[in-house]
């Protein structure tokens, strides 16, 4: 196989990136500047110190814990916009914005809850001020109590707070993918050839408590001449369902240009933290129309070193009124955390966190034997994951990781469904040559069955040094990734004699049975550097700088000590300046890369199987079908990463302590983006004379040698190839408003506007390419050059935040406004548009502009079909979804959630124009109630 | 003094401005409770301020029953706020805390039911309600209601098919379903000085599904609605105020022959209704979009141990039918209704009883038109009057207490269907008796025991049945027939309360009702034979400070 060895580009950046990382001591120093946030943490009802509340400021590492008087002190904190977190197991946790100078000290007192709902100026939505952990680009910072109060099924519900985030019902319906920063794409523009979401979903890394979570390895695809249709993540992003909401803590959402230590990805990063360490126990109830759903969570500390946290959860949707499916989730978490060593300022000198986490996603269809007999469906996705995460503190913010994961999943796919088909030969030859075939068809129960057990192991090691440099304070990180990932199911498999999907005659191959335990593993590594400093200038203005360079590498063996198959140097760039402390400026640029993911990789063989001979009798016995088997192979051995070049503007200005409007403007360049590709070429049929062309005889005939005659096929093999290239640019607003105070009511206002542009560097065939195959008089038919599609979404969410914290109450109602959604390809669509022709052997000729008009192409002068070249435009609308929120007695919270709450059908049958039909109105209660009374002990 | 004797003195005295509340205008709560009986138990004042009522509409409901006095609730509490729906006096007249679960569980059956009703109905409902001060001058009330419902044998397509609209339709095969509703509801009063403003808001959302049926129903539907008040004290005692209310109401249901096959009769008034032969691949949809303005004004007064209130409402109701699943922009059928409602009461403590009268009515008209036509082809008059007079026993030192209510009301309705050349004319009266009685059992235990029994009398004209076709003799006819018949309702009910710690109680009730022609064995043409009852039984957790 030969090696596509990549060519490193260097761009500007890098550069810049290198000469930051060069002068970067690595040497620890002490914390020496920033200034100091002190208060005293009291208790909201009884306004009683409260002691031992951990105070962290948000998006470093900084923290204090509070004393007997309820004091805490925290130093070095750097100026500018922050946020406080204050955590406390009994308390719900409290996040306080605070405006920091660049020296001095600051007085932030805070009030803590029992019950969050009690406390005034809870944060339930997106906090633009928030920051991400170690990250200075874009991000949005989701909080535990805007995790509670979005009332979500799963990880997906919750995301809804990240700008341009479409609303969706909560509930368990279909596969759920994230889309950062997407728009529409007219027809047909999925850069992986519809097999398995879009490019968002591609292109968006989860991180789930520490550890990137994959689905590279994901092989249940029919691929892409399957038949039956099947739901599946195969080639894109996971399932959001399998992480639920309930056992969420925080969510980080890295839209602009990530750290270096983040990778495979082209979209952002989104990194999840579930509850973990002492938590209250407590009991949620999710009371719905079509979904139940129930958690049970709770944590404990013992011998004064050690926490465990356990959680369990199950739901299940009924997807439709109409029938019996259902979809279903079990979901379970241990997590375990032990000190060992001298404490120091960050915590234990060692620190041991150990999780497992197991789910398991069913959707089942069950056959309808009145409605639709013979069809059923059965799809099973589960999981379970170890992670081992080993913490060094070193003193100060310097300290040693390694993290450690080793993720198995198990996947059945069960597809069943009724068929109908003509007669036709057919042969389950496996090696290439020519065979006698039998017949299929009629009516027959068509049964796929898919199962794979992808695997992935996962470690990362890193060192983090921080310091003070020349007036610099700096945070050098340095790590290294290493991955690996394969599938060991039994793979594709079905009865050959009553197949799922065939094409007949030879001219799209049918599939054969396949093991994925035969699918080679892919290794990759990455090793990054990543440095962030930040100096005050002129007393109070701040430049705070990150900066980075990382290396993926894709190995062409299954280990990390095979060869390269491709690599991607990928340096970035994040620089922010502060001129004063409510005001943040912010560029950002960078380099990120994604793999392909193991199916792209290693496609399976096709096989067509070219007809000689089709004697069909009506007596079983006299049938005769003679088949040539042809096997080509699909593999890229070219196919590599898809690079993204991202850059970012922002400006960020804090109204005061719990106001902010941000603006970001930003353009991702995607290169090289997999989808298929699809090659043509040519079989050479033979036809044979039969040596008895009677019927009744009772026996088969049997062809005379040789051929009499033989002609071409053309084909077209589907191949993966790096062949779109994605431009997506866009504005974001975010707008926190300060509180009205007569009326306890804020208003937020998000809004995104995002652009893409899609580039297909694929030729596009006449789409009756079949008759052109099966007709064999025609010599020749027109191909086109690759299309561009285009479309544009404008969104803004409007969201009304009323609080009453005398009665523990929170209303939000959040209306989604899209301004503007269009779509359209860019390609001429006129007669000589077309590039060049096909012959019957497969061959590609290519046909200059200035000859399309003569004579002798007039037969190919027709114009492409399929295209949408006029803008369309879905009509503007709007929708409204409700949440509120209140105590219960005992300290538990009811919730009532209403999505599409008007219950409004959008804009459907209104000629000319795309139809938009919003989801229907989704409702119900959510419960929760604290455990901790029932525990002994606690 | 015993702690229940001061319980019963709570409950039955405290409430001093308080006039016996019954709602003044009907809810969808009530309705989508889809039956005449099976709805007045406890204290249905409780939520009557909440802003989605239905007014310009009067359900056809004859035969029922008085609402419970339920000596054993707290006292019903009226006023601009709790009867007059005119959130801006909440502030003023709410100066306690409650807060009140209950988990309620009610069975309906029998055969004399209305042609829509289903046969058997059992509804588990979950509650919540509570009202505190906020401060020395926010007052804030709120509730949620969870709602489960088993139905055997519904009909009806629609969820309000007994209300004035002429648009309803039926299934003939009537197979079972659930309904889940969830309804939450709360309102936000200040006191600005001698102003005070408010505001309440209400949400209700259905979602309704056919249980093992060939031809699955879907059905859904939200209730959004809001209102703004503001009153005055204008000295003397005397306040007045105004509020303006809008509540919305948006049904869609779907029908889907997959493995077998109905019909649906569409109705459109009294023509005969369009049949529809449901069968695969054929679907039926029909989505409805109301809206409702009202605006109001109020004042009451508490002049020397007289406290009374009036309430004076215009309302206007357009509900738009369709039928088109594949258009939003498709014409529609339309039902207007314009109409006003006024409301009085009047209490008044004479030596250890405190009296309470009452009066009501409202008065309407409706007219309907079909997305094809130009002018209106259906239309209605129609007016509902009522009054009721109650006495209570004030328990001061003594450990029981009793009350009798005496109610009366009148429905008159003028219906014509100017296409089909068919009219009806019925004009109903309803006296009604209550009397209940309340007292200590043990020294901790309250218990009360209450009957109930109203007469219900019409009078009128309704068109031939056996001149009409199939389909009118289906839906219409039954119809019709209970309305144009004399009934009888007997209630019976007991309660408990049981003080769990100070503050905390415990409740219990249970409520049995009897429906049934009167007398027996009345035969007018496809009256329903037998009767119909409902049982309630409920159990329920209190806090009041």
């Amino acid at each position: 196989m030969p090696t596509r060895f990549p060519s490193i580009r260097l761009p500007p950046t890098l550069l810049v990136t290198l000469l930051f990382v060069w002068v970067s001591p690595a040497v620890a120093q002490d914390v020496t500047s920033g200034a100091v946030v002190t208060g005293r943490v009291v208790d909201s009802a009884t306004d009683a110190v409260i002691r031992g509340a951990l105070i962290e400021i948000e998006g470093t590492n900084l923290r204090a814990i509070s004393d007997a008087q309820g004091v805490y002190r925290v130093a070095g904190v750097p100026p500018g916009p922050q946020v406080l977190r204050a955590r406390l197991i009994g308390y719900a946790e409290t996040r306080s914005p605070v405006n920091v100078p660049p020296s001095g000290v600051v007085t932030q007192d805070l009030r803590m809850g029992v019950t969050a709902l009690e406390m005034a100026g809870i944060v339930v939505t997106a906090d633009p001020l928030g920051r991400a952990r170690g990250e200075l680009g874009t991000a949005t910072v989701i909080g535990a109590e805007a995790i509670r109060a979005q009332t979500a099924a799963s990880l997906a519900g919750i995301l809804e707070l990240v700008p341009g985030v479409p609303l969706q019902p909560p509930g368990l319906d279909g596969i759920q993918q994230i889309q950062l920063r997407s728009a529409v794409m007219a027809s047909g523009g999925t850069a992986d050839g519809g097999q398995g979401g879009d490019l968002s979903s591609f292109g968006t890394l989860i991180v789930l408590d520490g550890v990137a979570i994959s689905n590279n390895a994901n092989l249940q695809s029919l691929g892409p001449r399957g038949e039956l249709p099947i739901p599946s993540t195969a080639g894109g992003g996971i399932d959001l369902r399998r992480i639920p909401a309930s056992t969420i803590e925080r969510v980080e959402v890295l839209s602009g240009v990530p750290s270096t230590r983040y990778g495979d990805l082209t979209h952002g990063a989104i990194i999840v933290d579930t509850r973990a360490g002492a938590v209250d126990p407590e009991f949620l109830f999710r009371f719905d129309a079509r979904t139940v759903e129930a958690t049970l969570l709770g944590g404990w500390e013992f011998r004064g070193t050690q926490a465990a946290t356990s959680g369990v959860n199950f739901a299940r949707t009924r997807l439709s009124p109409l029938n019996d499916d259902v979809s279903s989730r079990f979901s379970a978490q241990l997590a375990h955390r032990m000190g060992l060593g001298a404490a120091t300022e960050t915590g234990n000198r060692l620190t041991l966190d150990t999780r497992l986490d197991v789910f398991s996603l069913v959707a089942d269809s069950p056959e309808q034997p009145e409605v639709a007999p013979g069809r059923l469906m059965r799809v099973s996705d589960s999981g379970i994951r170890l992670a081992h995460r080993a913490r060094l503190d070193q003193g100060g913010e310097n300290r040693l990781e390694l993290t450690a994961s080793v993720d198995r999943g198990r996947q059945s796919t069960f597809r069943q469904n009724f068929r109908i088909r003509n007669a036709m030969p057919f042969t389950d030859r496996l090696t290439e040559g020519r065979s006698v075939g039998f017949y299929v068809g009629g009516q027959y129960i068509a049964r796929a069955d898919i199962e794979g057990e992808p695997w992935q192991l996962y470690g990362r090691l890193e060192q983090t040094f921080d310091g003070s440099w020349f007036g610099f304070d700096h945070t050098l990180r340095a790590g290294m990734e290493l991955r690996r990932e394969w599938n060991s199911g039994a793979g594709y498999q079905f009865d050959v004699t009553l197949p799922p999907q065939v094409s007949f005659n030879a001219v799209g191959g049918f599939d054969r049975p396949r093991r994925f335990d035969a699918v080679p593993a892919v290794a990759t590594a990455a090793f990054y550097l990543d440095e962030r400093l930040s100096h005050v200038f002129g007393g109070s203005a701040v430049l705070s700088l990150q900066a980075g360079v990382r290396l993926d590498m894709m190995h062409d063996g299954t280990h990390w000590f095979s060869g390269t198959r491709d690599a991607v140097l990928q340096p970035r760039l994040t620089a922010e300046f502060a001129p004063v402390s409510w005001l943040r400026l912010r560029a950002g640029a960078g380099r990120t890369a994604k793999q392909p993911a193991l199916g792209q990789l290693f496609p399976a063989p096709q096989y067509h199987d070219v007809v000689n001979v089709n004697w069909y009798a009506d007596n079983p016995p006299e049938r005769y079908a003679v088949l040539t088997t042809i096997v080509l192979d699909p593999t890229n051995p070219d196919l590599g990463y898809t690079i993204a070049d991202k850059a970012e503007l922002s400006l960020a200005v804090a109204l005061g302590p719990a106001s902010a409007i941000t603006v970001t403007a930003f353009r991702d360049q995607l290169t090289g983006s997999v989808a298929l590709d699809r090659r043509s070429g040519s079989f050479l049929r033979e036809h044979y004379q039969l040596n008895d062309s009677t019927f009744g005889t009772g026996r088969p005939p049997e062809l005379i040698e040789p051929a009499s005659s033989a002609d071409t096929i053309p084909y077209l093999l589907d191949r993966y190839g790096n062949v779109v290239d994605l431009l997506t640019r866009g504005i974001e607003l975010t707008a926190w408003l300060p509180e009205i105070e007569p009326i306890r009511t804020r208003f937020e206002l998000q809004g995104a506007w995002i652009e893409n542009y899609l580039d297909r560097h694929a030729v596009r065939h006449h789409h009756r390419f079949t008759d052109f195959q099966l007709e064999t008089h025609q010599t020749r038919r027109p191909f086109w050059e690759g299309a561009s599609s285009a479309g544009d979404r404008a969104m803004l969410n409007v969201r009304a935040i009323h609080q009453q914290p005398a009665v523990g109450l929170v209303i939000m109602g959040t209306i989604q406004h899209v301004l503007r959604e269009g779509r359209r390809d860019i390609a001429p669509t006129d007669s000589l548009a077309f590039a060049g022709y096909i012959t019957r052997d497969g061959t590609l000729v290519h046909v200059p502009p200035s000859e399309r008009a003569r004579p002798e192409y007039a037969d190919l002068r027709e114009a492409p079909v399929n295209l949408l070249t006029e803008r369309r435009e879905t009509p503007s609308d709007w929708l409204f979804s409700l949440q509120v929120s209140k105590t219960l007695p005992l300290d538990g919270r009811l919730a009532f959630y209403a999505f599409n709450a008007f219950d409004r059908r959008g804009h459907i049958g209104i000629p000319g124009v795309i139809p938009r039909s919003h989801p229907a109105t989704r409702f119900g209660l959510e419960v929760t109630m604290p455990l901790g009374s029932l525990v002994p002990g606690r | 003094m015993t702690r229940s004797a001061s319980i019963l003195r709570r409950f039955a005295a405290t409430a001093a401005i308080g006039i016996a509340g019954t709602a003044w205008a009907s809810t969808i709560e009530a309705q989508a409770a889809d039956d005449i009986l099976g709805r007045a138990t406890g204290s249905g004042w409780m939520t009557n301020w909440a802003p989605y009522a239905l007014s310009s509409d009067l359900p056809r409901t004859p035969g029922r029953p008085l609402s419970e006095i339920a000596l054993v609730e707290p006292l019903p509490r009226t006023g601009l706020f709790w009867t007059g729906r005119n959130p801006g006096a909440l502030a003023f007249e709410l100066d306690d805390s409650w807060s009140d679960f209950r988990l309620q569980r009610t069975n309906v059956s029998g055969e004399y039911r209305r042609p829509l009703d289903a046969e058997r109905v059992t509804r588990n409902r979950l509650s919540a309600l509570g009202w505190t001060p906020v401060g020395d001058a926010t007052a804030m009330i709120g509730g949620v209601v969870a709602e489960r419902y088993g139905i055997e044998g519904a009909p009806s397509v629609v969820l309000m098919p007994n209300g004035s609209s002429p648009f309803v339709a039926a299934d003939t095969a009537g197979p079972s379903a659930q309904r889940t509703v969830v309804r939450i509801y709360g309102a936000i009063g200040r006191r600005i000085g001698r102003v005070g403003l408010g505001a309440s808001v209400a949400y209700e959302a259905h979602d309704d599904g056919t249980r093992r049926y060939g031809v699955p129903r879907t059905g859904r539907a939200v209730l959004p609605a809001a209102s703004v008040g503001a009153v005055a004290d204008v000295g003397g005692g005397v306040m007045i105020g105004g509020y303006a209310r809008r509540s919305d109401f948006a049904e869609t249901a779907r029908m889907v022959p997959l493995t077998g096959v109905t019909h649906v009769y569409v109705v459109h008034g009294y023509g005969e209704p369009q049949n529809i032969e449901l069968a695969s691949p054929n679907t039926y949809f029909v989505r409805f979009d109301q809206e409702v303005h009202a605006f109001g004004a109020n004042v009451g007064a508490d002049w020397a141990g007289l406290s009374w209130n009036v309430l004076v409402e215009s309302s206007a109701l357009l509900r738009l039918r369709s039928t088109s699943l594949s258009s939003t922009i498709a014409p529609t059928d339309t039902w207007r209704t314009d109409g006003w409602t006024l409301g009085a009461a009047v209490r008044r403590r004479l030596g250890p009883t405190m009296w309470t009268v009452e009066a009501r009515g409202q008065d309407f008209i409706g007219s309907a038109q079909l997305a094809d036509a130009e002018e209106h082809y259906f239309a209605t008059e129609e007016s509902s009057f009522g009054g009721s007079v109650e006495a209570r026993v004030l328990p001061r030192a003594a450990t029981w207490t009793a009350a009798v209510r005496f109610q009366i009301d009148y429905e008159r309705r003028q219906r014509v269907d100017q296409e089909a050349e068919l009219y009806s004319e019925l004009e109903n009266l309803a006296p009604g008796l209550a009397v209940a009685v309340a007292g200590m059992v043990g020294g901790r235990v309250t218990v009360s025991g209450e009957g109930s029994f109203t007469s219900y009398a019409t009078r009128g004209a309704v068109p031939a049945a056996s001149e009409q076709a199939a389909g009118y003799r289906h839906v219409m006819a039954p119809d019709l027939a209970i309305l144009a018949t004399p009934a009888k309702t007997w209630t019976a009910s007991i309660g408990a309360r049981y003080p769990l710690r100070e503050g905390t109680e415990l409740s219990f009730g249970a409520r049995h009702e009897s429906l049934a022609p009167a007398p027996p064995g009345a035969t007018l043409p496809f009256l329903p034979a037998g009767r119909r009852s409902a049982t309630t039984l409920q159990f329920g957790v209190s806090r009041s400070r």
